[in-house]
């Protein structure tokens, strides 16, 4: 063996530990995309803490108290059965955050799998493939996941499964994207010489280093996700009474406007919150990987 | 040496003959390869030298079965440890891959994976060719890296990547390539992307390991300097087919193809003094789509007579294991006029007991188009 002198690493650092602080650091300098956090990681917390949080039951009705506007009691007012509206919402964000959660689950696995045998195999599974997504894609997806709703009869559990089916086609364009880029790429080639077979430079080489994408997308369709099973609990093909859904509190204070406008006012807030902070966050978390490609 | 075998010397660790790549493109049929001859001994250091797109990498991706599709070998053996790799099951070619030949590749920036630290990956290619634990697998790990002079191999296995300079990710491949014994490592312009100060940490890096005895190396590199320090044997490229192969004093001090004496005179400061002007190749390399007929160099060789535009000249044997495909030396074999005269136009190397060689397959008839 030749005596060289040797190199040293370049840092002594926990890698691990310095690649967090790094991510952080990139999010600083985007504002908006600190914003996004603090709004996710504010329904997160409402979620895991929601009785200590909550003053009342989401299911605690006082007949006398209906329809009561925000006062101290009631910061958000109460709705026709006499609910405290601000405890139904803090429990609420357990329904959105699952349905976020879930869909992007569902959808997610489907959408990678199929984009990545797409993108890795090409030739005629491609073509099937991509076809059965261009189908998906040319009908609003909103109409789609009605139809499915419809179909599988109104219910919360429905409404993921529907959101779950109709949605997966995003998440297999981007995956074949990446990984079209990938397949060529040297340490791709250098994994096939070093005798690993197709199978496993899939699975274990071309699906994590697409992660980075996927996980904004994720963050964008759970914002989608929330705003959709809102829509469909809306229209009745969603979450049922008494649910604490926040869509579905809207579809019944409709009837109250616009005498009563906290009944919708403090839902729609949450909504419009939570999926605003979710796109927001989407953004700066590709705002971090777009840095460490450069 | 009386007669020549087509093939290379029988106790070659790995020998190449007759290869022939093509690639369909929309504009024809690409001959990326054709006819190559290539032989590696054990232990040895074995250069293949050309310039960009004369088919280097192709000969390696296809020693390996790497080329992409379309890209297809259409003719050819490639004989390894005995067995022809281009007729065995794909299953047997992977655990062929990294096991019993590995690769190094130009850019090491780019041939690890991003994600996991390259521990990770080094342990998973150990894991894939022994049935080694975790933990031996790892041990084996820091072995290897402590065999390419890397400080606190353990370290290093928790590192990613990008947490490494080029220097150290070249090593971390080199590593990679020793990790399963394998007796056979290619590497195809490993210094290349490298700065000159680390090419030469690389270059005897790879050289240690050779006198070592662990392994032997196809070095693959379009600088001739590199080529002249590091190989025993030379192989030099043009257009798709080998034409000279010797070790290396002979190619180097009486190259007897015009293109070699070219390249080495296209080698800064090495037979010119710095006042003076640097000598080139005029034109460039000819499409491979349409090849000429005869030499393909002959287009732009200086000495090329009607023939060399029409036939393409034989594997001549000028001396023991020094083999040129070029007319200059046909004539003179034929005739018999071996006479040396080291100052003779496009024959300073003269051939001793040389004899002219039937081994080079008639070019195939197929065409493109």
């Amino acid at each position: 063996m030749p005596a060289m002198r040797p190199l040293s690493p370049r840092s002594s650092a926990p890698s691990t530990h310095w690649r967090f602080g790094y991510a952080l650091h990139v999010l600083r300098t985007s504002p908006l995309s600190i914003v996004g956090l603090m709004l996710v990681g504010i329904v997160l917390c409402s979620a895991a803490f929601a009785p200590l949080i909550a003053p009342y039951g989401p299911y605690q009705v006082n007949i006398q108290e209906r329809l009561q506007p925000p006062s101290l009691k009631h910061i958000a007012g109460t709705d026709d059965l006499g609910r405290d509206i601000f405890s139904r919402i803090v429990y609420g964000s357990r329904i959105s955050l699952l349905v976020a959660a879930a869909v992007v689950a569902i959808s997610g696995t489907i959408g990678i799998l199929v984009g990545a045998v797409s993108g890795y195999f090409g030739g005629i599974p491609d073509m099937i493939l991509m076809r059965i997504t261009d189908g998906f894609l040319a009908i609003p997806s909103f109409i789609l996941a009605m139809v499915a709703v419809a179909a599988l009869g109104p219910s919360l559990l429905n409404t993921i499964l529907a959101l779950g089916v109709v949605w997966w086609t995003w998440y297999a364009r981007i995956m074949r994207g990446a990984i079209l880029k990938l397949k060529t790429s040297d340490f791709i080639l250098i994994e096939r010489a070093m005798g690993a077979g197709r199978a496993r430079i899939l699975f274990r080489h071309i699906i994590p280093n697409c992660m980075g994408p996927i996980v904004v997308q994720s963050s964008m369709q759970a914002g989608l996700a929330i705003l959709t099973s809102a829509g469909l609990s809306f229209l009745g093909l969603g979450a049922q009474a008494p649910l604490p859904e926040w869509g579905l509190m809207i579809a019944t204070g409709r009837a109250y406007m616009p005498a009563r406008w906290w009944f919708i006012t403090f839902p729609g807030l949450a909504i419009l919150l939570l999926v605003a902070g979710f796109i927001l966050l989407g953004d700066g978390i590709r705002d971090v990987f777009e840095r460490e490609v450069s | 040496m009386t007669t020549v075998d087509p093939c290379p010397p029988q106790d070659s660790l790995l020998a190449v003959a007759r290869l022939a790549v093509h690639f369909p493109t929309y504009q024809g049929l690409v001959r990326a390869l054709d006819a190559v001859e290539l032989s590696v001994g054990e232990g040895a250091i074995v250069g293949l030298i050309g310039e960009t797109g004369c088919g280097k990498t192709v000969t390696a991706y296809s020693i390996l079965r790497l080329i992409r599709s379309p890209g297809r070998i259409v003719e050819g053996e490639v004989i390894f440890e005995g067995k022809d790799l281009l007729r065995i099951s794909e299953g047997k070619m992977r655990s062929i891959r990294g096991k019993r030949i590995s690769m190094i590749f130009q850019r090491p920036v780019s041939s690890l994976n991003p994600v996991f630290p390259v521990g990770k990956q080094l342990r998973d290619v150990i894991r894939l060719h022994t049935k080694a634990g975790k933990k031996e697998a790892d041990s084996l790990a820091i072995r290897s890296l402590e065999r390419v002079v890397l400080p606190e191999p353990a370290s290093v296995m928790r590192k990613f990547p990008h947490e490494l300079s080029g220097g150290m990710q070249q090593r971390v491949m080199i590593a990679m390539a020793l990790s399963c014994g394998a007796s056979l490592m290619i590497a195809d312009e490993p210094t290349t992307a490298l700065d000159v100060s680390i090419q030469l940490q690389i270059l005897k890096l790879i050289r240690g390991i050779v006198d070592a005895g662990q392994m032997a190396v196809l070095l693959i590199s379009h600088d001739m300097a590199v080529i002249g320090i590091m190989c025993d044997q030379i192989n030099v490229m043009y257009a798709g087919r080998i034409v000279e192969t010797g070790m290396k004093d002979a190619v180097i001090d009486h190259p007897a193809h015009p293109y070699t004496e070219a390249l080495l005179q296209a080698i800064p400061g090495a037979v010119h003094g710095r006042d003076q002007r640097l000598q080139v190749i005029s034109g460039t390399i000819p499409s491979l789509i349409n090849p000429p007929d005869g030499c393909r160099f002959a287009p732009r060789c200086p000495r090329a007579s009607e023939n060399c535009i029409r036939i393409y000249p034989p594997r001549i044997l000028l001396e023991r294991d020094h083999y040129v495909n070029c007319h200059l030396y046909q004539e003179e074999v034929e005739t018999g006029a071996f006479a040396q005269s080291s100052e003779s136009p496009g024959a300073r190397y003269l051939p001793g007991k040389g004899l002219l060689t039937l081994t080079t397959k008639k070019r195939r008839g197929t065409d493109a188009k």
